[in-house]
């Protein structure tokens, strides 16, 4: 589940986010308390508590004190602002790459991008 | 509670060999910390001089700020669980062992320790002569939790324990640690498995302290390069290299420490693939061969 | 702290041993009886069969006992985070409680024998000589066995603290440890050991000597064992 190959801090804040932006966690939901998720996970508290404090830091999570960690209601919209954002960075450039390095001509990729955007009209 | 563990200098000479030479670092606060090293590595020989097992031969270790050996104050908050524990004899039933836990250590909690064996499946009216190594271990795992000593360890004592038995233990560290917070350190091979529940890493090569970091540190600390092999000697120059392997044309290269953006970029951009390293392997690397 | 907690070992050394040492009574009771009853079927009954059994096994078992006092709860103290000097310090209490109780049980054997052998007309004469002139000086009797059964004690546990340092430390205590035991052979009459009672029959049965050199030698012993001990390392079992 979470491996030792990357900071587990890192791997819980972006299993989290991948919830929030699925919609599998919702705006003002709780989520798990930290010792909760440390014994379920079998993971350090100290790192959780630091994965939730990360998302609390970047507006992905609200604490209500003496209660718990809740989705911000806006997460969802923030996360994939923020993700719009790296996506020609993070996604279209290496794609880009890639084709090249396949051979592949870059008319042929935009002609592919415009049918399926045809397809969508339809 | 915030127990503290305080090594300077530490050395263990037996005969003229060292086992352990000028080990210094320091511990605190509540938390789970791993301890890794090779066999004959000195991981036992500190645990045993950090709970008064032994005497140093140079150097000091503290206790919430006290000398160990032979002073009450500081052995009373420790608890060392080497293999199927020192708190054990092999002619004196579970019962009385448990009985004898109860009476020598203030913090103990008897019905902890009942839950423990039952959920063990430890007999009490055995003695542990006559049990198996597996559940030699549990009993030892128990001395170790059931305590409730401010420093906990555990020095490699579950691995006898079948694959059920270790989650288990596991689960109950952790569900301990979270209502009862004490310090724990925990020798093991197996980093694989308990490495997820470190927050501090120690490791120890050739009687030396290689290395004190955070845990999630240290799974980023290294990274695997890989691509076609000139390309990676000439971007793994200057850099510490710890391992490498070729295959044909092919070069994968460990390095240890971190690769700022602009290296990533660099590597990506000539078509090297870059990966993450897993901490127990990180830690074969490191110690493999001799001294470094 | 209550008074049971400020001496847990004492109390755990004693509970464990002080068991054996009564069961450990009852079967030498038995065998003397048996001895005695055989005895008087086939032949007559003119002395002290349990002054035999109460010279010659006894003492090994409370060696038994000093060395596993040593082997068995050094460890099981230090494990539980107590301090060598801790444990040692109950040793010293827990030496005398052992003697005392083992003396108090040999004692009260001479006295049902005695009353068996009265009953049947029998003579209840000594067999060898011993420091206490007869069967029915109690007092004497409970005096000598305590200092008697101390002196093997002490000499196991010092045997056993020398041997968990090294094989070497524990050999070259040996020697000590005989001497230790020696002035038994005075206290009661040459029981046979080694043949160091021959050697001590010159000084004869001297209550000062042998009265003397027990104490000297139980002191001694206690100090052998406080220095062997008190930072001695506890090394791993071997699984």
């Amino acid at each position: 589940m979470f491996d030792d190959r990357s900071p587990i801090y890192r791997q819980i804040a972006d299993r989290i986010e991948a919830e929030v932006l699925s919609g599998a966690l919702t705006g003002d939901e709780q989520v798990m308390s930290t010792n909760k998720y440390a014994a379920f996970h079998r993971i350090n508290p100290a790192t959780v508590n630091k994965a939730f404090q990360q998302l609390v830091d970047d507006g992905v999570l609200y604490k209500r004190r003496g209660i718990g960690m809740f989705v911000h209601p806006q997460a969802r919209q923030a996360l994939r602002a923020r993700l719009r954002k790296s996506f020609f960075a993070d996604v279209v450039d290496p794609m880009v790459e890639r084709a090249r390095a396949l051979g592949i001509e870059l008319p042929d990729l935009v002609e592919r991008i415009t049918q399926q955007a045809s397809e969508e009209e339809r | 509670m915030t127990p503290s563990i305080e090594t300077a200098g530490l050395t263990m000479r037996y005969g003229t060999a060292p086992a352990l030479a000028d080990v210094s670092f320091s511990l605190s606060g509540p938390k789970i910390c791993g301890l890794l090293g090779r066999n004959g590595s000195g991981k036992t020989t500190l645990l045993s001089v950090l709970a008064g097992y032994l005497r140093q031969s140079a150097g000091t270790v503290l206790v919430d700020g006290e000398p160990v050996f032979e002073n009450a104050t500081a052995t009373g908050k420790v608890c060392l669980v080497r293999g199927t524990g020192d708190a054990s004899s092999p002619r004196v039933s579970v019962r009385d062992l448990i009985d004898f836990a109860g009476r020598l250590r203030p913090t103990w909690d008897a019905g902890y320790a009942a839950k423990l064996l039952e959920m063990f499946a430890v007999p009490l009216n055995r003695t542990p002569k006559t049990l198996s190594h597996g559940k030699q271990c549990a009993l030892g795992v128990t001395m170790g939790l059931a305590s409730r000593a401010p420093v906990t360890i555990f020095d490699e004592s579950y691995l006898g324990l079948d694959a059920p038995s270790r989650y288990a233990f596991y689960d109950a560290l952790l569900a301990d640690v979270l209502a009862h917070p004490r310090m724990v350190i925990i020798a093991t091979h197996l980093i694989e498995e308990v490495g997820t529940l470190f927050e501090d890493v120690l490791i120890v090569h050739d009687g030396r302290l290689l290395l004190h970091d955070d845990a999630d540190t240290l799974r980023a600390a290294g990274t695997a390069v890989t691509g076609d092999a000139t390309l990676v000697d000439s971007f793994t120059l200057g850099l510490d290299v710890l391992n490498e392997k070729t295959l044909g044309r092919t070069k994968s290269a460990t390095v240890y420490g971190p690769l700022d953006d602009r290296r990533q970029a660099q590597a990506r951009q000539v078509g090297l693939d870059l990966g993450p390293i897993a901490l127990q392997d990180l830690f074969v690397h490191l110690t493999s061969g001799g001294s470094r | 702290m209550s008074g049971r907690n400020r001496w847990p070992t004492l109390g755990i050394l004693l509970t464990a041993h002080l068991t054996f040492t009564l069961v450990l009574w009852l079967v030498l009771g038995i065998v003397s009886a048996v001895t005695t009853a055989g005895l008087w079927w086939f032949g007559n009954v003119d002395e002290s069969i349990w002054h035999n059994v109460a010279t010659q096994v006894p003492r090994w078992f409370l060696m038994g006992l000093g060395i596993d006092a040593i082997s068995t709860y050094l460890r099981l103290n230090v494990a539980h985070g107590r301090t060598r000097g801790d444990f040692l310090r109950q040793l010293w209490p827990y030496f005398v409680g052992l003697a005392v109780s083992a003396a108090l049980l040999q004692t009260i054997g001479y006295l049902v024998e005695g009353g068996v052998y009265a009953a049947a007309g029998w003579s209840h004469d000594l067999p060898s000589a011993a420091l206490f002139g007869n069967a029915n000086d109690f007092a004497g009797i409970f005096a000598t066995y305590t200092l008697f059964l101390l002196l093997w004690t002490i000499a196991g546990a010092l045997v056993s603290a020398a041997f968990s340092r090294s094989v070497l430390t524990g050999l070259s205590t040996i020697p000590l440890a005989l001497l230790i035991i020696s002035p038994g052979e005075i206290l009661l009459g040459p029981t046979g050991f080694l043949g160091i009672g021959n050697v001590l029959s010159g000084v004869g049965g001297s209550t000062v000597v042998g009265v003397g050199w027990g104490v000297v030698a139980a002191v001694v012993g206690c100090a052998a064992i406080w220095g062997i001990a008190r930072d001695t390392p506890l090394r791993p079992k071997v699984a």
